[in-house]
């Protein structure tokens, strides 16, 4: 259960979401040796209670894949097939099996990956389908998201594809992978101003972005309203792209692309607040930021990506913003007493929506972010990696 | 990799974020999510 106010109480909202559920089993896993000794234990009984909720409820035992959405008890509310959910799905499963050598959640990731092959990729165009059905047919057009493709749905993907390729070692996922790499690079950055287009249509030519029923800002409690909408882009998504893309080169091998630092050098320029610390929300290409409020995900994943910048170009900028935006989160993103993060604030910092959990926040962003930093912190002070 | 000049100070946001991860973050969540009736 997730959903917790400003005070850790819990809400009431009990509904089970794949994303969530699959986020916090890729927690509970991955975070085992940055806990202390005493809660290793737990830690393992939670991701093994964790795989076996999914795998006993979310799977869909008639179409395949994974649903979208359950009661507490595990009855099936929203039946849907999303390629985000199944990507987080193969992700958290592929990290289990590697935390745990488990031959069944390798194998259970390995048959999501292959349905994503054959009922959501594009074999006309490439790339994945936004959001499916139950039996994996098309989703309505428009908030329906069955008419378009995103870069948040291929930068999970990435980012799945890569923990998968790294548990199985199977030759079939590292080439899946650099596809979507490759995808990403040619149809959905701008490379010469360092940043990510939202959304496509299914020809990849680039539309304005919309909200998608489900994914994408299903989980915003503010409304703004973003006028030129085509070009609108995520300080915290690009920064998160850069390391992501970065990590995925390690196992595949391969040039860093320029991208990598332009990514870096428009948040520097557009995103980051010198003044207060921390990252904005959303900008329109190369102008001044739109939207001024904070959101967690994209402050964590932002120290991430600076930090993972200065260890591999060297450029000081990326260090001071790794350290400013640290200094952000630590005074007032964490609850001072609760220690999770708070999940909206506005720009000085006051909260906005002052929630410690909610369908989608978990461990995910907030652990993984300083699990990374941690790693390339001991490298930096010259210390063995975990 | 570049060389950082100040190791202790790097040292101590290092510790920080240990310290964050082991007495906020994840004891946040083993309190509290773990649904010991019905799993996950």
């Amino acid at each position: 259960m997730l959903s917790f106010d400003g005070k850790g109480d819990f809400t009431g909202d009990d509904e089970k979401y794949i994303v969530t559920q699959s986020r916090m089993l890729w927690g509970f896993s991955h975070l085992i040796p940055y806990a202390l000794e005493e809660q290793r234990p737990q830690m393992a009984q939670a991701a093994q209670s964790g795989f076996d909720f999914l795998r006993t409820n979310f799977w869909d035992s008639e179409y395949g894949g994974f649903v979208w959405k359950t009661a507490r008890n595990g009855q099936v509310l929203d039946r849907a097939k999303l390629t985000y959910g199944e990507s987080f799905a193969v992700y958290a499963l592929s990290e289990y099996a590697l935390r745990f050598q488990d031959p069944a959640a390798l194998r259970m990731a390995e048959e999501a990956f292959n349905l994503l092959e054959s009922r959501a990729a594009d074999n006309a165009f490439g790339g994945y389908y936004e959001n499916l059905e139950a039996d994996w047919s098309f989703s309505p057009s428009g908030a329906g998201g069955g008419d378009r493709k995103s870069l948040d749905i291929h930068m999970h993907l990435l980012e799945a594809f890569t923990t998968l390729a790294e548990a199985s070692g199977d030759p079939i996922h590292l080439r899946r992978l650099r596809e979507v790499m490759s995808l990403i690079l040619c149809r959905m950055v701008n490379h010469e101003a360092g940043f990510g287009y939202n959304q496509f249509d299914l020809q990849f030519n680039r539309i304005p972005a919309i909200c998608i029923n489900r994914t994408w800002n299903a989980d915003r409690e503010t409304n703004e309203c973003i006028e030129k909408a085509l070009d609108t882009t995520s300080y915290g998504h690009n920064v998160e792209l850069s390391w992501l893309m970065d990590r995925a080169l390690r196992l595949t091998g391969g040039e860093k692309p320029p991208i990598l630092r332009r990514l870096l050098d428009h948040a520097l320029r557009y995103g980051c607040d010198t003044v207060y610390g921390g990252i904005y929300r959303d900008g329109v290409a190369e102008e001044p930021a739109l939207v001024h409020d904070k959101e967690w995900w994209q402050n964590f994943e932002s120290m991430v990506g600076f930090l993972n910048g200065y260890c591999r170009f060297g450029e000081e900028a990326y260090l001071a913003a790794f350290q400013q935006t640290w200094g952000f989160i630590k005074s007032c993103f964490l609850h001072p007493l609760l220690g999770e993060s708070r999940q909206l604030l506005d720009r000085e910092g006051n909260p906005i929506v002052d929630q410690l959990g909610n369908p989608w926040k978990g461990i995910y962003h907030t652990g993984r972010a300083l699990s990374e930093c941690i790693d390339r912190l001991d490298l930096l002070c010259e210390k063995q990696p975990r | 990799m570049p060389k950082f000049q100040n190791a202790s100070e790097l040292s101590a946001v290092r510790q920080e974020m240990s310290r964050a991860l082991q007495k906020g973050i994840i004891p946040f969540w083993l309190e509290r999510s773990i649904d010991t009736e019905y799993g996950g």
